[in-house]
């Protein structure tokens, strides 16, 4: 019996180390904390425009408020995806839009620097104003919609985009506080045509 | 391996750079493919370790398997090794102590507070800026209140023109405008943030922004007029942007504040960073180098190994070994190529030298051949006398049976089997004893052995073989070629005698008879009978005469037989019956079987008769007289035996009993066994005699058989 497992395991070696990567990497992105609580994903459809309201509670750390002060820029990457589903088979992707917001301390102007969703640029004079500023986004332009089925899946997901950040802090394996992000948020919505 | 590791290190020295690459700050790499890069690198890492530890498993395999070129390999591997870890891991740990310091070095205190002050400065300017524009709001807000409404506009524009202000409104409380004046007239003035007119409703109020790189300054302030009502609740904003040179010089401050800022608050992980990517290449670096020291070792032992191998390999005796030679043209290259050339040469040598063996041996056989069929006996011995070599007839010739002479000394063997060979030990032993060349040395000795006598001839002959002189000893049995030439030798002499005597026999015979016949009448009585006693006794003695002759005559007649089919058992009962008048018993034991030879009935007839007679003469005086016959079968041989309790053969006369004239009886010409030996030689058979334990004598006579049946 052993002899039949070592053989299985040495023929299908590749398969089996590769199944274990994906799952140890499922694992770990769902260990990873959501301090960013996304609430009330709705649609608002006029006529074919959709727009997305949503409220956004974002739970910096003092790290990170630190990292701001050092002028360490945050940048949160917003990502919507409509989508219909197939029995059976893979959904289809009806709509993607991608946006980003940000937010970054002056220190020559000693004031925080919001540039949001829609990309307009705004200085509040502490931390919090600006938070609240972000936190409810309203008529979120996402696109134009043709598709004539009725019941649409939509996904919502913010994260920090690491990208931005100085160069040591996204490669130090070591540092998790810059794993930022959202749950994914889905809401069936049925659309008027 | 060979080609494994060289494609490892490539994908290693891939890994190496694209890691070093996304280390910069640049976009050409993500942050998540370091991640799987720097993973990738572990991985790799882990990897090389693995390959290493199976090389190091292997290679300590080989060792305590003492395959040749292991312990060689092991001491190549540890030194390349030890070449590639002291110096990669000196540099290593100076470059992290370099590093370390290099960082560190950039965080300078004085840096720092030079940047902090850079920006201290500029925010001081804005500030100073801000409060230039609040004294000038503050101006107009009173001029504006204490104007009256129609000169308003006029003398905004006024002092927005005298104080060099971008834009100037006066807001009511509902944020209409009241007045404008503007350095750009097509720009449509922004409505005010409510909470910006709210906290400006009892004094001055400014905001610092930056626009489109530019920054500008925002200033709020209320207008209190004593004149116009519209005024009471109206508000002044100002608007007014830095000039460039100063924005530009601020932004650039501010700019590498925060990179400064920036740098110093990720230092920590920039130093972890550096310092795991300069593990990773140590690592890479040691590993790498030590699986191309396992390439490298093999490749400078593999043909010294093969080298050790193929020796090892011809000091077995297999010279056909020879290692590949792969075009190298360095030393052990010319190694190879030499010991492959020497190989050849003594497989070539070898093979001849096998070749000549072989010859040799062939020559051995030959000669060992030649030997075991020769009739002569052939012994080689030493100086010592110690036997070197023998063939069969030499023990037979010797009657040495088959015992183990070879390194024996000839003489104590030849003595202890029998005192006679003294004359020719003593004969080999004078002639060896003198150590002298010897050439046809020959020597004919008289041996007796168990009654009978042997004839030898003993030849000697010297060779030097690698100095040493050994000696060829040849033996010739040569009794039968002496008897053989005795008996012709008598023949002739019967054959002459026959002829010589027998002719005036007759002659004589009848003389005699004719003198007596003649003077018989004449003479008188007393002369008469001396006549007839005289011629009686010539007549007698004639007659004894021709009987003599006659078996000169048989015995040197030749051989003529006339062959016809007997039957033994009849041939020897009518003999028997021949002799029923003698006062002698024979006792015939009939056989079972009639049993046949092929030969002369007359002759063998006579060899009975012989033969009995010769036991009667010996039985005159014995008492009770008893002879014995009896036929036997033995394979192809019928054996005839007689024997009689006589008084026998004496010793001396039994070794040459079957010799013409040998005899011991008082009469008889001593031709009679002489003539039996003859027959029976005639019938390809044998005739042996002996004298028996007790009395009497036993004479076995061997003929061929030719059929047998049962009576």
């Amino acid at each position: 019996m052993m002899g039949y497992i070592m053989q299985f395991l040495k023929k299908n070696s590749i398969v089996i180390i590769f199944l274990a990567g994906n799952i140890f990497y499922s694992l770990s992105l769902a260990a990873t904390v959501k301090n960013i609580i996304v609430n009330d994903l709705s649609i608002v459809q006029d006529n074919k425009d959709i727009f997305v309201d949503f409220d956004q509670e974002i739970y910096l750390t003092s790290k990170m408020i630190n990292g701001l002060k050092n002028g360490i820029i945050l940048v949160f990457d917003i990502n919507f995806i409509l989508t219909k589903d197939i029995p059976y088979w893979f959904d289809d992707i009806i709509l993607v839009k991608k946006s980003q917001y940000k937010i970054k301390y002056r220190n020559l102007l000693e004031k925080f620097e919001v540039v949001d969703i829609n990309g307009e640029k705004l200085f509040f004079k502490d931390l919090p104003a600006a938070l609240k500023y972000l936190k409810i986004v309203k008529k979120w332009y996402v696109g134009t919609l043709n598709e004539k089925e009725k019941k649409l899946l939509a996904s919502l997901r913010i994260q920090l985009n690491k990208n931005h950040l100085p160069k040591p802090l996204q490669i130090n394996i070591k540092d998790k506080i810059w794993d930022f992000q959202s749950e994914e948020i889905t809401k069936y919505i049925e659309v008027n045509n | 391996m060979r080609y494994l590791i060289p494609i490892i290190s490539l994908i290693g020295i891939t890994l190496l750079i694209l890691l070093a690459k996304s280390l910069g700050n640049t976009d050409l790499l993500s942050t998540e493919t370091f991640r799987l890069l720097f993973i990738f690198n572990i991985l790799f890492i882990a990897a090389l370790v693995l390959l290493i530890a199976i090389q190091i498993f292997r290679l300590l395999n080989s060792i305590k398997k003492e395959i040749v070129g292991s312990k060689l390999t092991l001491r190549l591997v540890i030194s390349f090794a030890l070449m590639v870890i002291i110096p990669v891991s000196i540099v290593y740990l100076v470059s992290v102590n370099f590093l370390t310091k290099s960082i560190n070095s950039w965080f300078d205190v004085k840096v720092e507070s030079a940047l902090e002050g850079g920006l201290s400065l500029g925010q001081k300017t804005l500030n100073i800026l801000m409060r230039d524009i609040e004294l000038k709001g503050r101006s107009i807000a009173y001029t504006i209140g204490n104007t009256s409404i129609d000169e308003q506009g006029m003398v905004l524009r006024d002092m927005r023109e005298k104080f060099n202000l971008e834009e100037v409104v006066i807001y009511d409380n509902q944020l209409n405008i009241l007045a404008l004046s503007s350095a750009n007239d097509s720009q449509i003035p922004v409505i005010p943030k409510y909470e910006d007119i709210e906290r400006s409703t009892n004094e001055f109020y400014g905001v610092i922004e930056e626009v489109n790189e530019r920054i500008l300054l925002r200033a709020y302030l209320p207008i209190i007029s004593n004149q116009d009502i519209e005024l009471r609740n109206a508000f002044l904003e100002i608007k007014q942007l830095i000039p460039s040179e100063i924005t530009n010089l601020a932004l650039s401050v501010e700019s590498v504040y925060d990179d400064y800022k920036r740098l110093a608050y990720s230092r920590k992980s920039l130093n972890i960073i550096y310092t795991l990517t300069l593990t990773l290449v140590l690592m890479l670096a040691i590993l790498s180098a030590v699986a191309i020291s396992f390439v490298i070792s093999r490749r400078f032992s593999e043909p010294l190994s093969q080298l050790a191998a193929a020796t090892k390999e011809i000091s077995k005796g297999n010279f056909k070994k020879t290692i590949p030679e792969q075009g190298k043209k360095d030393e052990l290259g010319l190694l190879v190529t030499s010991f492959n050339s020497m190989t050849k040469q003594l497989d070539s040598a070898t093979q001849n030298a096998e070749n000549n063996q072989h010859r040799l041996e062939l020559s051995r056989m030959f000669l060992d051949t030649i030997l075991t069929n020769l009739s002569s006996g052939v012994i080689v011995i030493d100086q010592g006398m110690r036997i070197r070599l023998h063939n069969p007839a030499g023990l037979k010739t010797l009657q040495l049976g088959r015992a183990k002479v070879v390194n024996k000394i000839l003489s104590e063997i030849l003595l202890k089997n029998n005192k006679m060979y003294k004359p020719i030990v003593d004969y080999i032993y004078s002639h060896v004893k003198g150590k002298t060349t010897l050439k046809g040395f020959s020597q004919e000795f008289k041996i007796k052995t168990n009654d009978k006598e042997k004839i030898i001839r003993v030849q000697m002959n010297s060779i030097k073989q690698d100095g040493d002189l050994n000696y060829i000893l040849l033996f010739d049995d040569i009794t039968e070629v002496t008897e053989g030439q005795r008996h012709q030798a008598w023949s002739e002499v019967a054959r002459r005698l026959a002829h010589e005597i027998k002719n005036p026999l007759t002659p004589i015979q009848l003389s005699a008879e004719r003198v007596e016949h003649k003077l018989k009448n004449k003479l008188n009585k007393v002369d008469k009978n001396i006549l007839s006693k005289a011629t009686h006794t010539i007549i007698n003695q004639v007659n004894a005469l021709k009987i003599m002759v006659n078996e000169f005559s048989d015995y040197a007649r030749p051989a003529k037989i006339e062959k016809t089919l007997i039957n033994i058992d009849l041939l020897i009962n009518d003999v028997k019956d021949l002799y029923e008048a003698v006062d002698i018993e024979i006792n015939y034991e009939q056989p079972q079987k009639n049993l046949f030879v092929h030969g002369d009935e007359n002759k063998l007839r006579q060899v009975l008769v012989n033969l009995i007679d010769n036991a009667k003469d010996a039985m005159n005086n014995i008492k009770n007289p008893l002879i014995n016959l009896r036929i036997e079968e033995h394979k192809n041989e019928l054996y005839l035996i007689v024997k009689d309790n006589g008084t026998g053969v004496s010793k001396d006369v039994i070794s040459n009993i079957f010799e013409p004239y040998v005899t011991s009886k008082s009469h008889g010409t001593g031709l009679g066994l002489a003539i039996v030996l003859k027959i029976i030689d005639e019938h390809n058979g044998t005739i042996s005699i002996k004298n028996n334990k007790g009395m009497g004598t036993t004479v076995l006579i061997k003929l061929p058989l030719i059929k047998n049946e049962k009576s």
